[in-house]
């Protein structure tokens, strides 16, 4: 498929100068020079052995031809043959065992570079990148990148076999050598053109796995829905079309990329009929032997192959290049979030939290989410954040993690600059608990001990009790040891956030951040929820981004923002009866959490008419 | 057209079956290895002849009808090759085809139970990668025939038109040849297999770290993802140079080459004694030759095949996983006079496969709901609440006891009648990318348009759609992305309330939209829940207390039913809950 290769995957736009990409392809081969000279080395070897091989036959056939012929030369060159086979083969081993000895590791070092580039960036990098495209660098453009050095040398040896090939055709005879030359064009052609003609078919190809795919994941996706409402048969209808589809396209697709071969060999046999042919008129007019006419019926079936192969070098070279440059595309990403370069050690914080006008923007593109912001959070504070979506609550958290860079101001803790402070260990007084709780694959417990995973039986069991999370626990039937994440999957997202609380109390946290649950969280595990977060915020600093009426009513402070300002603080009564922004809000979103709420009466007007 | 797997014992049956279904196909593209492979072999033979009779012999008459005939058996080997290879696609193809429509129709009719478990990342590759695997697999099948075929045929050729010393030369070498073929299958086999196992362990773990992002930050255990990055890629590392040593020692290669040395060394002594040709020796050299493409093709037919046998087992394991759901039952008709009413007697129930290992989520569970009652149902997170539900909508079957519905066991009634007649509004709300009338009817596909505007206008659903430009022709956008939360339930509102259901259960259906909307929604609601039996899973307090009847869950069993009042008295559990809220500050503030 080598011809093809590279037609089927989007174009992106260059952003490496061909130089650049080659100079820092090489810087990445050095360390494996040893083995790269070796693997030319032996294709080298065996191309060689490769072209002598017809002479050999032709030498065979010419002494065999005369009249008083020398034995142990006909020996001689059998035997010469039989050595270059087995030379060609020692070769091809050699060479996959060398391949063996520095492709892995290649791969290896490559991976591991791209994946500790992923380690250092900040959230924003991942707000750019999906997390497919993320991990289709490192398993498969690593692949294909890794590949284009085995290209390299392949393409050397190729190179030499054709250009020493004609040599040796032009030196038995020019005029047919020269005629055989004439078949390379229609080559070039025919990959031309069908390069082209595959370009046009995988257009509707790719379209038409696209539709494959989301009529796959929508069917899934809404598979209860579609059994509730008894309608499997109409689903499974609407995809057959789709499937058909994909069998044309895909057909037709194929019919194309495979017709190549077959022209390139039809190719090699016009010309070796011509050949035979006038070899014959050469023969009888005696300018030529039996023993060259051999030899071009040996050496044609060898030339066309490797111009082939030649001709899909830049191709296959581009497609490398390009996986390399989505590579480079990480390797050269610089995390926005920085550090300045004197940084102090911070042991245990406090947890005063002081932001001053503050300047932040995700893109910094002057689309400003904060401007000139200001907060002072007391030390031991319990504060609440309410607003619309889009006020700037999550953006606010998530300045104070160092997930992202912000361009002015500066938030201090304890009077330090959080940018003057080692990161691991800043973060190592920050807890966090996200809405949608991450639990990575593994049991429970290995997830509670995420933080600390050194911490005794008998910490880890307090923090279990200490958010409640027991009770869930011991009904689970195999408590600590239960799979989830990806693999296991089946908690619901109440018990994963008393998970990821007890995960975040484990750390002993001077600052904690929650970003609280969602309103799917049932009533019961609310109630559930609320005492552990009485436990969890007890001593520390906290700034809750609030969802539910109950913790806003047991904060110390509640601060209403919108458009990145704040524009109302102060607790919940004082509040309502200033009777602003935050009655609203509360009217809108909380109210209804409140026993006492009841619907009002509309007038029945407008409901008997529907 | 969905598959009735129990009748097939194993992937490697569910293939052939497959293949079977096209056997006509299967016939042609052996009958064309056949050809492509005489004619590849008799190309040598003619060349050797016309070497003998023109070239050597100078007598150039008999030598445009020999290339004539030379080229015309090289054009037809190239377009049966291609022919062939086409066949064989169309095969492939086909199968693929097949394959994915029984696929995606078994999916339609497993139980739920069965898609708990499933991801659908995972299905997905298996329609499509996994398939594709499998197609591959079936298309390249002939490369994995060819060489036998042909060393085959070149055995016979040397003996009946060459000469049989030479055929005796090469067939220890042949024997030992065919060894090596098989020796090699059966070596890189588990390293092939390992190789997809690593590739994709890499890609889960860095999944998890990069998903993971903000956590890995937070906790500072960039180190921790590290090592186990790096041990996934020291997998695939020792893996695949496990892999490449066993492809270095390829043996069939190097018996061919030897064979090919030494059948020319013994040619230049026949034909040194003279009892041998030029032609010949050439014809066998040739003959020989032509097995080192196939040959070299064993390398990445058995990769093919390694990987497609490994994606038949896997989908034939995700075919086999659960059995399709039961449809049939004794009531053939809906009865007209359905009244609603529902009783649970004493019903067990546990997710997994035989409900045996796993704790149950409902131990002998029994209450009776009343037609036309509204009942609200309260309790902890994985409590029972959702699983009553999909019981109900014969999702899951329970493992003990029976539900009931105006007295007769739900299984006695036609399982797509059931769940038409019951209209469910899930908790995660589901809508198709398609537009947002198409999604109101896909219950009843053909309802009228009117019909469809009177319910969403019921649903409030009115509201937000004359933003829209295109209205009701709008398209929602995957998975209904273009929709808020809240107008993504009125339209499932909607949606439920046009196939006018007898029996109507709501889980959690409103909680994304402003209170406001409620407000409209619930009046709306209270018009249609009319005459019809309610079940309402919500912990919105004024819906539980204005409810018939409250049913308190915990851990899978009733502990309390009653009304607000009662409860606040008797249950414990209800006062744990709603207690709380109790002892707020009364709050009355007028704005």
């Amino acid at each position: 498929m080598g011809l093809y290769i590279g037609l089927f995957s989007e174009k992106r736009e260059r952003e490496y100068s061909d130089r650049e990409l080659l100079s820092r392809y090489a810087r990445r081969i050095v360390p494996f020079k040893k083995s790269i000279t070796l693997i030319s080395l032996f294709i080298l070897i065996s191309t060689s052995a490769d072209i002598i091989i017809p002479l050999m036959v032709g030498f065979g056939v010419e002494e065999l031809e005369k009249p008083n012929r020398d034995f142990t030369l006909v020996i001689g060159v059998g035997v010469i043959y039989l050595v270059l086979s087995a030379i060609i083969w020692i070769m091809f081993s050699l060479r996959r065992r060398e391949v063996g000895n520095f492709m892995p590791y290649f791969l290896e070092n490559l991976r591991m570079d791209i994946f500790d580039k992923l380690q250092e960036q900040d959230m924003s990098f991942f707000d750019k990148h999906l997390s497919g495209s993320l991990n289709s660098r490192v398993s498969n453009d690593a692949l294909d990148f890794g590949n284009t050095t085995i290209l390299l040398a392949d393409t050397m040896g190729n190179f030499f076999v054709s250009i020493l090939t004609f040599g040796v055709l032009l030196w038995l005879n020019p005029i047919l050598a020269l005629i055989t030359l004439a078949g390379v064009p229609f080559l070039f052609l025919l990959m031309f053109s069908l390069r082209k003609l595959a370009r046009i078919v995988s257009r509707d190809y790719r379209k038409s796995i696209g539709n494959v795919n989301n009529g796959m994941v929508e069917s899934i996706e809404g598979i209860q829905v579609c059994k509730s409402y008894g309608q499997e048969a109409t689903v499974s209808e609407q995809f057959q079309e789709t499937n058909k589809e994909y069998f044309r396209t895909a057909y037709r697709l194929t019919a194309v990329t495979h017709v190549w071969r077959s022209i390139l060999e039809t190719i090699t046999a016009i010309i070796l009929v011509i050949i035979v042919y006038l070899g014959g008129q050469l023969i009888s007019q005696g300018t030529s032997s039996t023993a060259i006419i051999l030899m071009f019926i040996l050496y044609i079936q060898r030339f066309f192959r490797p111009i082939m192969v030649l001709a899909t070098f830049f191709p296959e070279l581009s497609a490398g290049m390009a996986a390399y440059e989505r590579i480079l595309d990480i390797l050269d990403s610089e995390p926005n979030v920085k550090q300045h370069s004197e940084l102090h050690d911070v042991d245990e914080l406090g947890g005063e939290i002081i932001f001053e006008n503050v300047d932040f923007s995700y893109r910094n593109d002057g689309e400003w989410v904060f401007k000139g912001f200001n907060l002072r959070i007391a030390k031991g504070e319990k504060l609440a954040i309410v607003g619309h979506t889009g006020a700037g609550k999550s953006s606010l958290v998530n300045l104070l993690a160092r997930f992202y860079e912000f361009q002015g101001g500066s938030i201090k803790i304890d009077g330090i600059d959080i940018r003057e402070m080692r990161l691991d260990l800043y973060r190592r007084n920050l807890g966090m608990v996200q809405q949608d709780v991450f639990l990575f694959s593994g049991t429970i417990e290995e997830n509670i001990r995420y933080g600390r995973r050194d911490a005794s039986e008998e910490d880890l069991w307090k923090a279990i009790r200490a958010v409640h999370a027991d009770e869930l626990i011991e009904y689970l039937h195999d408590g600590l040891k239960t799979q989830v994440g990806e693999r296991g999957g089946g908690l619901s997202a109440g018990q994963k956030q008393l998970i990821s609380f007890a995960r975040a109390l484990l750390t002993d946290p001077k600052i904690l951040i929650l970003d609280e649950a969602t309103s799917s969280v049932d009533a019961y595990t609310e109630a559930i929820i609320q005492e552990a977060l009485e436990v969890l915020l007890s001593s520390r600093t906290s700034i809750i981004i609030a969802h539910r009426l109950s913790t806003i009513l047991n904060a110390d402070r509640i601060i209403v923002m919108e458009k990145g300002q704040i524009i109302e603080e102060g607790t919940h009564e004082s509040l309502l009866v200033q009777g602003g922004k935050y009655g609203q809000l509360y009217k809108q979103y909380y109210e209804h959490q409140s026993l006492d709420w009841k619907p009002i009466k509309l007038s029945g007007e407008k409901i008997s008419n529907s | 057209m969905s598959l009735d797997i129990k009748q097939i014992s194993s992937y490697k049956k569910w293939f052939l079956y497959h293949l079977v279904k096209q056997k006509f196909l299967v016939l042609c593209v052996l009958v064309g290895i056949i050809s492509v492979t005489s004619l590849r072999v008799i190309i040598p033979i003619v060349i050797g002849y016309i070497i003998d009779t023109t070239l050597i012999t100078r007598d150039l008459t008999n030598l445009i009808l020999l290339l004539a005939i030379t080229l015309t058996v090289y054009v037809s080997r190239n377009a049966m090759d291609y022919i062939t290879m086409m066949v064989g696609h169309y095969l492939g193809l086909k199968t693929e085809q097949n394959m994915r429509q029984e696929f995606f129709d078994t999916l339609q009719y497993k139980p739920l139970r069965y898609h708990d478990k499933a991801r659908i990342g995972d299905l997905q590759a298996l329609a499509t990668n996994d398939l594709r695997i499998i197609n591959t697999m079936i298309s390249h099948g002939a490369f994995y025939i060819y060489p036998f075929f042909q060393v085959i045929m070149a055995a016979i050729l040397l003996i009946v038109t060459l000469d049989l010393r030479l055929a005796m030369i090469c067939t220890p070498f042949i024997l030992l040849y065919i060894y090596f073929l098989l020796q090699y299958r059966r070596r890189i086999t588990p390293w092939a297999a390992g190789r997809m196992v690593t590739h994709s362990n890499v890609a889960v773990v860095l999944q998890d770290s990069i998903s993971g992002a903000a956590i890995v930050r937070s906790f500072t255990a960039e180190e921790l993802e590290r090592e186990k990055f790096h041990q996934a890629v020291i997998g695939f590392r020792d893996n695949r140079i496990g892999e490449t040593k066993v492809q270095a020692k390829f043996y069939p290669l190097l018996v061919l080459y030897l064979t090919i040395g030494a059948t020319f060394l013994a040619s230049c002594i026949f034909v040194f004694q003279d009892t041998l040709t030029i032609g010949a020796l050439t014809a066998a050299n040739l003959l020989l030759i032509t097995l080192i493409d196939p040959t070299n093709m064993i390398f990445w037919a058995t990769n093919d095949m390694m990987s497609g046998f490994a994606a038949c087992s896997r989908l034939y394991t995700s075919l086999s996983l659960e059995e399709e759901e039961q449809q049939e039952s004794y009531l053939l008709e809906w009865p007209d006079n359905f009244r609603g009413r529902i009783e649970f007697r004493d019903v067990t129930f546990a997710y997994g496969d035989d409900g045996t290992q796993n704790t149950p989520i409902l131990k002998n569970f029994s209450f009776i709901v009343e037609p036309y009652q509204r009942v609200a149902l309260v309790g902890p997170t994985g409590c029972g609440k959702t699983t009553m539900v999909k019981l109900l909508l014969r999702l899951y079957e329970p493992q003990e006891g029976t539900i009931l519905l105006d007295g007769i066991d739900i299984r006695n009634y036609p399982l797509d009648e059931l769940r038409r007649h019951i209209g469910y509004i899930e908790q995660d709300i589901y809508l198709f990318s398609r537009t947002i009338s198409e999604n109101i009817a896909f219950g009843r596909p053909n309802a009228s348009q009117e019909e469809i505007r009177a319910m969403a206008e019921l649903a409030q659903v009115n509201d937000f759609v004359q933003d829209f430009p295109e209205e009701y022709n709008t398209v929602v956008g995957e998975r209904g992305t273009r929709l808020s939360g809240g107008e993504k339930q009125r339209v499932a509102i909607a949606r439920a309330f046009l196939t006018d259901p007898e029996i109507l259960i709501l889980d959690d259906s409103v909680s994304a939209v402003d209170s406001k909307t409620e407000e409209k929604i619930t009046h709306a609601m209270e018009n249609v829940v009319k005459n019809r039996t309610t079940l309402v899973i919500t912990h919105r307090l004024h819906t539980i207390r204005t409810s018939d009847k409250i049913i308190v869950l915990k851990r899978g069993r009733i502990v309390a039913e009653g009304n607000h009042n009662d409860l606040l008295q008797s249950s414990e559990d209800y006062r744990r809950i709603f207690g709380k809220h109790l002892v707020l500050p009364e709050l009355v503030v007028r704005t």
